[in-house]
């Protein structure tokens, strides 16, 4: 998992979020995305994936 | 653990994550089922599909492909105020053989509504790529 903290700029209306792959000439590219969260600073969240408590 | 405090743990676990998720502005980010929500662009050899046995935390991600040079895309507009945001992605790489031109996530800025108008590329500063002004290199990702 990866993240990013951006500030819109000034005079933000809307935002494109995406998923890009380009392969260069002679390249080759398989990838997956999944879980994308895109939202205010401090409420997206990073999910927990395990959790053990004994 | 007592069982008790197992129920009261999950139970909290539970309305956090109900209460984070909120705050998400992507539709299907998840993609549980397909790739509604999305808008999938493609050029030469580029592809993207719904992955229905590959996913993370649970099945369902989407697949992006490509060899020489061919583009694979998909893009959500969403409208909104200029603020901080975050954004995570989980990312699996099936297979990676250089040169890659790109492959990762991107927001653009822009000034009209519907992703319309000119990109604000000021303030968001973490590397533009090249031959698409306006997109922008997430943090290392893996």
């Amino acid at each position: 998992m990866s993240s990013l903290a951006i500030a819109l700029p000034v005079g933000t209306v809307s935002v494109s979020v995406s998923v890009y792959v380009q392969a260069a000439a002679g390249g080759s590219a398989d990838y997956l995305f999944d879980d994308i969260r895109f939202g205010p600073s401090g409420t997206v969240p990073v999910e927990l994936q395990s959790f053990d408590i004994e | 653990m007592s069982t008790l405090n197992r129920i009261v743990f999950g139970a909290v676990l539970a309305a956090h994550g109900l209460s984070t998720n909120a705050a998400n502005l992507l539709a299907n980010p998840d993609f549980t089922t397909d790739l509604s929500g999305w808008t999938v662009t493609t050029t030469g050899t580029g592809s993207v599909t719904f992955a229905g046995t590959s996913g993370s935390p649970t099945i369902g991600s989407i697949r992006l492909t490509s060899t020489n040079g061919g583009i694979a895309h998909a893009q959500q507009c969403i409208a909104i105020t200029p603020k901080n945001v975050d954004l995570i992605v989980r990312r699996h790489i099936v297979t990676s053989i250089p040169p890659l031109t790109e492959a990762d996530t991107n927001i653009i800025a822009w000034d009209g509504s519907n992703c319309a108008g000119s990109p604000l590329v000021g303030s968001i500063a973490t590397g533009a790529v090249p031959g698409f002004p306006g997109f922008f290199n997430g943090a290392a990702q893996t």
